[in-house]
């Protein structure tokens, strides 16, 4: 079963590279059955995605969240179900060109990495309070890549929407908006539940560790989004570019501080 | 008051300034910032620069002590960061004062906006100018039906403005109306209760950081509490009860991974064992509000030494606390003497490699040899037996009463975002009267608001 997951990943990665040229035909000839079937196939790799984890959690008894391999796998799933959500609201694809081949490099990444399931150290064996604190990341991750997705397009689209096959920059806009919204409370979720987690295994809720003031400082990033806009009226290139270096930072946080520096959280390193 | 006439105009200027200045200064945004930007560069300071143990701040040696090591790895900037506090960041008074001032300047802030988020929920404006309706992106005029009667008495107002008023409500929006002459102002809003979610986080804000001052002022922590097995250690911070050791265990995977490692621990107090319990790195034991998390490990080495009299100066366990390169070491001050012993042991191997012991009288090493577990040598002027080995358990200790004001801090955070973000507000004023009713309407950013709006008149113009 380790083994068919581990194949699983591979096929969804192949899968997304797929879907994602996919989402380029068909944008670049708006031709609708070449939409369609992009759809159909960037679905059929998210399948795969989750079964490969579901299958994953089945052999290690815990979530598939316990070194860099997992952790990366879990968050192009991430990635995917926020994307194919986005899909249906906005009804338009276009976004599939951008994130879509987000979650592909990832993969391609994750298979690059060693995928054997490992044991656990004891600081990771509580299985509850670790599971939610994770998966809730994922998907906030997942928003925020999203968001990326839409500002990257914005950047292009906002002096009267030159580029006739993307979204109206409006549009992009409210994408970012939206996906901005779901992530945030769903980041301050991940970091309570993470000084939760400190409070029972270290004794101590906060304590500057490196993940700790990534993820603060990430979402700061996306909080001060938030601020310029409601507070200080923001729209549009500001915005779009602090959106951007937000995931700049999501992506430090989540690859960045478990491999370039040590404290607590760098046990989930390669 | 004062006696002279010609001051006391300049008198009462001076006197209200002060107070007036301070408040401004505190309820300034830009107040605000330059305080989070000092308090997160200190903290990002503190977390740069070592932090000096709970133990050894509340003890001058040791303090002395650990101050010196930090020169050696400093140089002379160790004396800037004593003198500044920078080893003991969280816990000096300029850090302390800045929280409190921040906690402050949020509690003015947040007084300072109340009037302006209280008033249009509970008071708001219902009468507007003519030129608000014309300026007005989003706004409709609704001609009433000619239905007159022929002397001109024009059709009840209050007729045409329960029907605007009973949609709105269908709408879920709350209406609020002032009769005017002929004409029935109104002002209806949705979410707009939930404009005060702004209000609950930045409330949280405070209370987090109250949660976390409470901490640092009621509570103590101590990071590094060392009880070698079967010993017991007295908890101290003015609490009365004592901790001992039973036993302590470790298991490996077979790579050498630690797979789990557990204390057992008893709590006593007044000369009774009270509590018990086995704590993991995630399943610390609790007592009167002092928590004992499981954090380190190490050997600890059963030792016997007796003078060239006889007479024993030391038996106790010796935990082997430091690692220098390869080994484990710990040492203790023998008892009436000058001299010092210190034992390492290398890291790995069983329980039957040798120890070595070394004696230092002041700084100079004396005299060393390496023992077997059970072994007795005679080193310098001593008998020295290392009688076995055991294992020391490290604990994380720990009070903090401000815990729960942190999660209720937490818990306000989240939900006054969710309920800012999630139910942005509509606003509409109108006007009713005999012949028309006037709409215009606003609504936070996010929302876009025509189609419902929209949807509204057209529900009106139904009826
Ligand atoms: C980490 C700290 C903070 C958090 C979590 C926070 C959170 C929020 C949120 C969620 C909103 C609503 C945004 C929206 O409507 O889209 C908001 C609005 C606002 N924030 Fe903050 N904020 C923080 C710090 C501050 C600070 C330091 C100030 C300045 C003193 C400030 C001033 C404001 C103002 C003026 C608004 C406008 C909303 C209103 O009318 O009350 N915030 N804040």
């Amino acid at each position: 079963m380790e083994k068919m997951s581990i194949y699983l990943v591979t096929s969804s990665f192949g899968t997304l590279a797929i879907a994602a040229l996919l989402y380029l035909l068909h944008i670049s000839s708006k031709n609708e059955d070449i939409g369609k079937s992009a759809t159909i196939i960037a679905w059929i790799g998210g399948v795969f995605l989750t079964l490969a984890l579901v299958l994953r959690t089945i052999v290690s008894g815990r979530g598939p969240f316990a070194n860099m391999y997992e952790y990366t796998v879990s968050f192009s799933w991430g990635i995917m179900l926020s994307y194919l959500f986005f899909e249906r609201q906005i009804k338009s694809r276009s976004l599939g060109l951008l994130v879509v081949p987000i979650a592909a490099v990832l993969l391609l990444y994750a298979v690059s990495l060693p995928g054997e399931v490992e044991p656990l150290v004891p600081a990771l064996q509580n299985n509850l309070l670790l599971t939610v604190h994770v998966s809730v990341a994922i998907f906030a991750y997942g928003m925020f890549a999203v968001a990326f997705g839409s500002s990257l397009m914005y950047l292009f689209q906002k002096d009267g929407n030159k580029v006739s096959w993307l979204p109206s920059a409006d549009v992009l806009d409210d994408v970012s908006y939206k996906s901005v919204i779901i992530g945030v409370p769903l980041f301050a979720l991940v970091i309570i539940l993470g000084a939760v987690w400190g409070n029972v295994a270290w004794g101590r809720y906060w304590g500057w560790d490196p993940k700790e003031t990534a993820s603060l400082v990430t979402w700061l990033i996306y909080l001060g989004y938030l601020h310029a806009r409601s507070v200080s009226g923001w729209k549009g290139t500001p915005a779009a570019v602090l959106i951007v270096i937000g995931f700049v930072a999501t992506l430090f946080t989540f690859f960045g501080v478990n491999l370039f520096l040590s404290g607590l959280h760098s046990y989930a390193g390669l | 008051m004062s006696e002279s006439t010609g001051e006391v105009e300049v008198r009462t200027e001076a006197k209200s300034d002060p107070i007036d200045g301070l408040w401004r200064f505190f309820s300034s945004t830009k107040t605000a910032i330059v305080l989070i930007l000092l308090v997160a560069f200190a903290s990002f300071m503190g977390s740069l620069i070592p932090q000096v143990p709970a133990s050894y701040a509340m003890d001058p040696v040791s303090y002395a002590q650990w101050l010196a090591a930090m020169r050696e790895k400093f140089g002379a900037v160790a004396n800037i960061y004593d003198a500044l506090g920078l080893f003991n960041v969280y816990n000096v008074f300029w850090f302390k004062l800045l929280l409190i001032i921040l906690i402050f300047s949020t509690i003015i802030c947040t007084i300072n906006r109340l009037p302006a988020l209280w008033n249009p929920v509970f008071s708001p404006r219902i009468k507007v100018s003519d030129g608000m309706f014309r300026a007005a992106a989003i706004r409709t005029s609704i001609k009433a039906r000619q239905k007159s009667s022929g002397r001109g008495i024009p059709q009840p107002v209050k007729g045409i403005a329960e029907t605007v008023f009973s949609t709105l409500s269908s709408h879920r929006y709350k209406v609020f109306v002032e009769q005017g002459e002929g004409t029935t102002h109104f002002y209806a809003d949705r979410n707009g209760i939930f404009k005060l979610g702004t209000l609950m986080t930045h409330l949280s804000l405070v209370i987090l950081m109250v949660g976390a001052v409470m901490g640092g002022m009621f509570g103590f922590s101590d990071d590094g509490v060392v009880i070698p097995e079967g010993k017991t250690y007295n908890v101290g911070f003015g609490e009365n009860f004592s901790i001992r050791a039973d036993q302590f265990k470790a298991e490996f995977y077979p790579d050498g991974q630690p797979k789990d490692y557990w204390s057992d621990l008893v709590v006593i107090e007044g000369g009774k064992e009270v509590a018990k319990q086995r704590i993991r790195v995630n399943e610390p034991l609790e007592y009167k509000g002092v928590r004992f998390h499981q954090s380190f490990y190490g050997p600890a080495l059963a030792v016997e030494v007796k003078d060239g009299q006889e007479r024993t100066v030391f038996s106790d366990v010796l935990p082997l606390v430091q690692s220098s390169g390869q080994n484990a070491a710990g040492w203790v001050s023998l008892p009436g003497t000058d001299v010092a012993l210190v034992a390492s042991l290398p890291f790995g191997g069983d329980a039957t490699r040798p120890a070595t012991v070394q004696l230092f009288k002041g700084q100079v090493p004396t005299s060393r040899d390496t023992l077997r577990p059970g072994e007795t040598k005679s080193i310098g002027n001593y008998q020295i037996n290392y009688k076995g080995l055991k294992s020391f358990t490290g604990l994380r200790m720990v009070k903090d009463p401000g815990v729960p004001v942190v999660w209720l801090a937490c818990t306000l955070l989240v939900v006054g975002i969710c309920v800012t973000l999630y139910f942005p507000r509509r606003r509409i004023w109108g006007r009713v009267t005999a012949q028309e009713v006037v709409m215009a309407g606003t609504a936070d950013r996010t929302v876009n608001f025509r189609p419902e709006f929209d949807r509204i008149v057209e529900a009106i113009r139904r009826v």
